[in-house]
């Protein structure tokens, strides 16, 4: 009787230490990762959720400082309109955190847009070009202007310096090669899912 | 009713012939892994092909593989001559008169309208005129003949011809595989054209081989299909007898004609399972070689084709362009199922009633393409292309209601590529790209074989078909983010410097699409000049108008359109 | 509201539903549900109509507080298949109050607890019937005398027996005794008095009427199998090591052990192996996993047989695999030509 006690005592004991070991390292690994170079990691992850379009809504000049104060505890993941829900899921999945609607008062979601300047109109100012983050209108002074469609995030950052308003948003255009299957009936939901495939947060090498 | 509707013999029978058929299968012919041995359903093949007269209208759209758009090269008024290039890779079906180019509806998925050519064709024509060469023939195929006569892919998917064959590098493709294996029941015009056209698709198997460059030319075709495979065998034996540089495949990979420049042909024979005549199995059939999901065949040393195109090719060297093609007219509310030649651009309407389909009922379903690779239309206004192999009218959809997975694995049993589709069910409804990435469905064929077994009934096949849509629009927004960090970063690292060139990184931008590689050019040329100190993109306090080049009347007609403009803004808001 | 994309009725391929993968396992269950009813006791098939009509009853229940379709829920016959598994493990001569409470636990905690259909990992049936022998475990283990086997000694003469009524006294099954005459053997009993040195085990079990039982499952199970509506994977692994292992241990036994034979015919072995392993919701999806599914399967039962304090080992080991499915799948977890 007495032997059987003690065995399952020592089941019981090595399972408790099996367990505790478990923690320990997990615990070790959290910690890693919230401090040194670890966290480098984590915004790196967090910025390649982000849309890149260094628009400034989100009250930092840009997305890698936005991520920054994500990761620092500094900032909610709702504070990005272009990238929208899709991107507070893909944080909130990567993150570990709620998802919760994108803060309105931060500016509307919109469908992806490219900037135009309307030639006939443009006076050749060269204000809107240092206000693009992406480098993407091309002129100088006295010359055209002209926006490189490809290169342009639809931040709108250009409009307001625009001292003759010449620059109009366009929707980009979508035709029939964008063209995707929708959901099927039996499946469709209201809510939008990120399809994101979020890189991993890099292992430790040591 | 459809001659060959299982549906007229005892299910009993019908099952104990399919699991007959099944085991004699088994033991002879290359299968497939997986994959379905659906009922055979091939609709007209007992009788001839039935022509089918040119419309007064013809309705050309200006839509290319993928839905890319087509530019037009001719307006609107101008009169055009048979087989006369109305766009990149379209020829005029008929000669006539352009009499606008506008949306209309096309046989998409999307239901959406497209800009189209519409044609007025001369009827009064010759009807024998069809048949006439509308460029001088040449001995050997020629990339430019391909293009002139518009010959794209022709087995559903539509691939352009002579891109295919600009993948290949020189000397890259050893082996042309023509597929003859039309696996998707309903459909039947491959069949059809390989009964009656046999000489013409060997002939244009070879001077596409010949102009590829490949050594040996394998044609596939399912072993149910006794009369097609008859023809093609007398075909490719009259070919042997004939064409000095042929020979026939031998097992250990020489030709048998004794010399080493010939090419070798071959007729294989493939078990009638569904979906072996997907490209990618297709392949591995009938050569062993495998083309992962994603990459071209050429990549490989292979060229695949359709029977049909391989037609059109032969046509195309004796300088007929390639304006017709076969239709299947099928469903289970034709009267008349048939395979008919039908001119591209002949709306559907047309098309079944040169058929003699009778009046369609209220409530009956169009449907373009087969029962699992087609899709429904909404209106018989919609023209025939190079990707309409069928054409079905059908009564109401009457799906059965989806219950959830119970887990029983049919799906995966019967996947031809071995997927697990319930697994990538479970992550398309999560919408987790990186599990659906790494459970493979980019290997995805959509062939519906999962669908057919599921018990529940879910729509396993049009969820995958809109993860993917969801997968590479997100793809391709992580695409433009990384380019969008890039350049934003090389803008941080210009305003930091000292101005120097030779601080700048000079590596190329990542390009989203080819126009971008131009404009990123552009903008790399603009950013690495050295900018004057007193130039300096920071707008200056200079902020007179430099209209004084362009005048001052110029420059105050700028302001005062701008102004105007704020002023209707702020109307329009009602803020200041 | 998206119309379908794919045109299945254009397709004359047969299709079976839910409702009629679980018809079909009905049907293949009635040979041996009807001689189990006319050898052990016509309280099988009192047993069997009690269990569905309370369990759809419940299920209704539940569904309608649960807000969903009541009739496509119902309608599946996924519960009223558990209901009639349940039953059938189940001594016939069961108080019906204490079968409510297997099926209770069979239709809330065994599969809506989790969602319903399709969402439960443990095997709905085997739920309830542990909740039964853990709670009431003597009524549990009486089966009417009719379910024993005789005992052929040297003592008795190998005389016609008439069959046993089912209405003598109540005993325990073959694997039961078998069990309590091995730990009085191992253990060092004084006298058995039930076996002799050189009766043969198998007897005991081959006597009984539940080889004739397990024949019935053995034909309904091959039926299921022919017509594609189970898989051969579970049900081959599952007796294969079975029998394995109880021929490993009737060569190595210091007492004499049944043959494999007997063994495979014994208990729930067949009905096991066919029918409750093979339910697919809670069993392992993929082809190696279900090959390991069905071999631990029949290595727990057959440990839960030797070495443990019930008689018969399939509904414990089948649980305890449900519980390590997800593991397992992880060994099928990969596309089988990926890309």
């Amino acid at each position: 009787m007495t032997a059987l006690a003690f065995l399952a005592l020592g089941i019981v004991v090595a399972i408790a230490a099996l367990g505790g070991a478990l923690l320990a390292r997990l615990d070790r690994a959290a910690n890693a990762i919230a401090a040194g170079d670890g966290r480098e990691r984590v915004v790196r992850a967090v910025d390649a959720l982000l849309p890149q379009t260094q628009c400034a809504q989100c009250g930092h000049p840009g997305c890698r400082p936005y991520a920054e104060a994500i990761v620092d505890g500094a900032a909610g993941i709702d504070r990005c309109p272009p990238g929208g829900t899709r991107t507070v899921q893909a944080l909130a999945t990567l993150l570990g955190r709620d998802i919760v609607p994108i803060d309105a008062s931060r500016g509307e979601t919109k469908d992806p847009q490219v900037a135009r300047i309307e030639e006939a109109d443009c006076i050749g100012c060269a204000l809107c070009l240092p206000a693009c983050p992406v480098d993407a209108i091309v002129g100088a002074r006295q010359l055209m202007h002209t926006v490189i469609r490809a290169d342009c995030t639809g931040c709108e950052l250009c409009i307001a310096p625009c001292p003759v308003d010449c620059i109009v948003l366009e929707p980009r255009a979508t035709g029939l090669a964008d063209w995707h299957w929708p959901a099927p009936s039996s499946t469709a939901t209201t809510k939008t899912i990120a399809f994101a495939a979020p890189p991993a947060i890099e292992r430790e090498t040591s | 009713m459809n001659a060959h509707t299982p549906q007229e013999r005892r299910p009993g029978l019908a099952a104990l012939v399919t699991a007959i058929r099944r085991v004699r299968m088994r033991a002879t012919v290359p299968r497939l892994h997986g994959g379905l041995a659906l009922a055979r359903d091939k609709p007209g093949l007992d009788r001839p092909i039935v022509d089918v007269p040119l419309p007064r209208t013809l309705v050309l759209p200006l839509v290319g593989y993928r839905g890319r758009a087509l530019a037009p090269q001719v307006a609107v008024g101008q009169r055009v001559a048979r087989g006369e290039s109305l766009a990149a890779g379209l020829p005029a079906s008929a000669a006539g008169t352009v009499v606008a180019i506008e949306p209309r509806p096309i046989a998409h998925p999307a239901g959406r309208d497209a800009p189209c050519i519409v044609l007025a064709s001369d009827v009064t024509a010759d009807p024998t005129d069809t048949l006439r060469p509308t460029l001088p023939a040449l001995d050997a195929l020629t990339l430019g003949r391909l293009v002139a006569c518009g010959v794209g892919g022709l087995g559903g998917a539509g691939f352009p011809t002579p891109d295919k064959l600009t993948d290949a590098a020189e000397g890259a493709v050893h082996t042309l595989v023509v597929n003859g294996a039309e696996c998707e029941p309903g459909i039947a015009c491959d069949e059809a054209l390989m009964a009656v056209a046999a000489d013409d698709i060997v002939a244009g198997a070879l001077a596409l081989a010949r102009l590829a460059g490949a050594r040996r030319c394998l044609f596939v075709v399912e072993s149910d299909k006794r009369e097609a495979r008859a023809a093609l065998r007398a075909a490719i034996d009259a070919a042997l007898d004939t064409a000095s540089d042929t020979g026939p495949d031998l097992p250990d990979g020489r030709s048998g004609s004794g010399t080493s420049d010939a090419i070798a042909l071959r007729l294989i024979d493939v078990a009638p399972l569904y979906p072996s005549g997907a490209e990618r199995l297709l392949l591995r059939l009938a050569t062993g070689i495998d083309v992962p999901a994603g990459e071209r065949p050429t990549r490989h040393g292979l060229l695949c084709v359709n029977v049909a195109t391989a037609r059109a090719a032969h046509r195309a060297r004796l300088g007929e362009p390639s304006l017709t093609r076969i239709v299947t007219i099928a469903g289970s509310r034709v009267t008349n199922p048939c395979n008919a030649r039908v001119a591209f651009g002949t709306p559907l309407a047309d098309v079944l009633d040169a058929t003699g389909q009778g009046a369609r009922d209220p409530d009956t379903r169009r449907r373009v393409g087969g029962p699992l690779s087609g899709h429904d239309v909404a209106s018989e206004c919609v023209p025939v292309t190079a990707t309409v192999n069928r054409i079905a009218l059908e009564r109401p959809h009457r799906s059965r209601v989806a219950v959830p997975c119970i887990r029983c694995a049919a799906c995966s049993d019967v996947c031809p590529v071995g997927l697990l589709p319930q697994e990538l069910l479970r992550h398309a409804h999560a919408g987790d790209g990186a599990a659906l990435d790494r459970g493979g469905l980019d290997a995805c064929l959509e062939c519906g074989c999962c669908d057919i077994v599921c018990p529940s009934s879910i729509e396993l096949t049009a969820s995958f078909r809109h993860a993917r849509g969801e997968r590479s629009d997100a793809r391709l927004r992580e695409r433009e983010a990384t380019r969008a960090e890039a350049l934003h970063r090389r803008r941080e690292a210009r305003l930091a410097g000292p101005g120097d060139t030779r601080s700048l990184s000079p590596a190329p931008l990542p390009a989203t699409d080819s126009t971008s590689v131009a404009a990123s050019a552009i903008a790399t040329a603009v950013t690495t000049r050295v900018p004057a100190p007193d130039a300096r993109h920071d707008g200056g306090t200079d902020t007179a108008p430099p209209g004084a080049d362009r005048g001052a009347e110029a420059a105050a007609a700028a302001l005062a359109r701008a102004r105007r403009r704020r002023r209707r803004k702020s109307g329009e808001t009602g803020a200041p | 509201m998206n119309a379908p994309t794919l045109d299945l009725a254009a397709i004359a391929h047969r299709r079976r539903g839910v409702a009629g993968l679980m018809g079909e396992v009905m049907i293949a269950l009635v040979p041996g549900t009807l001689l189990q009813a006319w050898l052990i006791g016509p309280g099988v098939l009192a047993n069997v109509v009690l269990a569905v009509v309370v369990a759809l009853a419940l299920e209704a229940l539940v569904t309608l507080a649960r807000k969903r379709p009541v009739r496509s829920t119902l309608g599946d016959g996924s519960i009223a298949l558990a209901a009639w598994l349940l039953a059938l493990t189940l001594p016939p001569e069961l108080p019906p109050g204490q079968l409510v409470v297997g099926v209770l636990a069979m239709v809330l905690l065994g599969k809506h607890l989790y969602g319903g259909l399709g969402q439960n990992p443990f095997n709905p049936a085997m739920v309830g019937y542990a909740v039964l022998i853990v709670s009431f475990p003597v009524t549990m283990t009486t089966w009417p005398a009719s379910a024993t086997g005789e005992v052929p000694t040297a003592r008795t003469e190998r005389a016609e027996r008439p069959p046993p009524a089912w209405d003598a006294i109540t005993a325990a099954t073959p694997l039961d005794r078998l069990r309590t005459i091995d730990r009085e053997r191992v253990y060092g009993s004084a006298d058995s008095t039930d076996l002799d040195a050189d009766a043969d085990p198998a007897a005991f079990i081959l006597s009984s009427p539940w080889p004739w039982v397990n024949g019935g499952f053995l034909i309904g199970g091959l039926w299921l199998l022919a017509r594609g509506v189970i898989g051969w994977r579970i049900p081959l692994s599952l007796l294969g090591t079975l029998a394995v292992l109880h021929a490993v241990h009737g060569a190595v036994s210091v007492v004499p052990q049944p043959s494999v034979g007997a063994s495979l015919l014994a208990g729930a072995a067949m009905l096991g192996a066919f029918f409750i392993a093979t339910d697919p919701v809670s069993a392992a999806s993929g082809p190696r996993a279900r090959l390991v599914y069905g071999a631990g399967i029949g290595a727990l039962t057959f440990a839960l047989r030797e070495f443990s304090a019930y008689p018969e080992g399939i509904a414990f080991a089948v649980l305890l695999m449900n519980a390590i499915v997800p593991v397992l799948d992880r060994l099928s977890g990969t596309p089988r030509a990926p890309a």
